[in-house]
């Protein structure tokens, strides 16, 4: 099997996962006393936010931050630009480095976005996880939000070794 | 020590006296300054929403918009007759020509914003008198904080397709916060609030220059390679 058949699998499992993360969300985990309904959206938006950071993480080999809650808008605007940028850059190295430089930055960013929601609480929710003391998380709702990481890993992963599969055919295509 | 400082206050000189000599880049800025902040005064409803509550965000809009402006120009003004080459291939270490074009830069914006903070006053009718010297520290503050990225992405986006479009793309994430920081800020001065309001929001901006002036020290050599 390929890499990017494999790729593909890992995907598929992962978007089956992620229904399943959702079903238990929704309909099995309490809901949240103050913030209500829309507290669901942590479920989702926390992990996919930490593994996007684990990605920037990786893009800028910076690998010391690890945060908890940071805001998904500047992340995706992060990303927008970031790809706007290897989109722009035709020499492959030159492409690579400005691409590195773009991500240590934004990950010097995100420990600051993290650093003012925890000083200045009207930004956005609270920590909760990553905070002094220990999780104030309900256990339900822990394990909820711990299978939604684990799956969003397993996305990750399937979409970099699809990514991975794509540079490695371009490769042999420039070679061939 | 003395020598990076040194060679970085020559690089600047040389960008400053290239501005003041043709004027043109400045004056553009300085005029467009001018009516971002009359677009502005004829683009709200004065009966509907108090001056006060809009003023400190106008203030800052106004300020981001300017110094994108400036930054393009940074080093696009290196490209003509390959000056840029002339640079890198002159004995002046990256990390000076990055420090004498943050220098340049900061001297741009800050004219620009000496203009355009009376003009601000001006058209807004807002009370800066009793705030004016914590006003200029915030303004100062957060204009390293954007310059000293603007710099390091600047330096990057000369060499890509779409450079005038590419640098807000890049920039703008960046500089929302500071830009966050500086409005709190600002809203408080310009209320009256006790300087105690303010001290926690000019820590915050004083660390992200602090920070981002030392990792653009570290990275601008790695966007100059050939």
């Amino acid at each position: 099997m390929s890499l990017a058949q494999k790729g593909r699998r890992v995907v598929l499992a992962g978007l089956l996962l992620l229904g399943g993360v959702y079903v238990r969300a929704l309909a099995f985990t309490p809901v949240e006393r103050f913030q209500g309904p829309a507290q669901k959206i942590f479920y989702l938006h926390v992990p996919a936010a930490v593994t996007t950071e684990l990605a920037v993480i990786l893009v800028g080999l910076a690998g010391v931050f690890f945060l908890f809650l940071t805001s998904t808008l500047f992340l995706f605007f992060l990303l927008i630009s970031y790809h706007v940028l290897r989109g722009a850059v035709s020499d492959a190295g030159l492409r690579a480095r400005y691409a590195a430089v773009l991500g240590i930055c934004a990950v010097v960013l995100v420990g600051f976005i993290h650093l003012s929601v925890y000083l200045f609480p009207t930004l956005h929710p609270q920590p909760i996880v990553l905070r002094p003391g220990k999780p104030g998380l309900p256990p339900e709702m822990l394990v909820t939000l711990l299978m939604s990481f684990g799956v969003f890993l397993v996305l990750y992963v399937g979409f970099v070794m699809q990514r991975y599969a794509i540079a490695l055919r371009r490769e042999a295509a420039s070679h061939g | 020590m003395r020598d990076l400082l040194g060679q970085a206050w020559t690089l600047a000189r040389k960008d400053l006296i290239l501005e003041f000599r043709t004027r043109t880049a400045l004056l553009s800025a300085v005029v467009f300054t001018a009516l971002v902040l009359t677009v502005f005064n004829f683009g709200r409803d004065p009966t509907a929403v108090a001056t006060i509550d809009l003023a400190p965000s106008i203030l800052w809009v106004t300020f981001t918009f300017a110094a994108m402006l400036a930054l393009n120009r940074a080093f696009q003004l290196e490209l003509e007759n390959g000056a840029l080459e002339g640079l890198l291939v002159s004995p002046v270490s990256r990390r000076s020509l990055y420090l004498g074009k943050l220098l340049a830069n900061l001297g741009f914006v800050g004219v620009v914003e000496a203009v355009g903070l009376p003009l601000f006053v001006l058209f807004f009718n807002v009370p800066v008198g009793p705030v004016l010297l914590p006003l200029v520290g915030v303004i100062a503050l957060a204009t390293l904080g954007f310059v000293s990225v603007g710099t390091l992405f600047s330096a990057m986006v000369v060499r890509t397709r779409f450079a005038e479009l590419m640098l807000p793309v890049l920039l703008l994430p960046f500089l929302l916060l500071p830009l966050t920081y500086a409005v709190q800020a600002t809203a408080r001065l310009l209320a009256g609030r006790p300087l105690s309001e303010v001290s926690g929001w000019l820590k915050l901006l004083a660390a992200y220059d602090l920070v981002f002036v030392a990792v653009a020290v570290l990275l601008f050599p790695h966007t100059m390679d050939e």
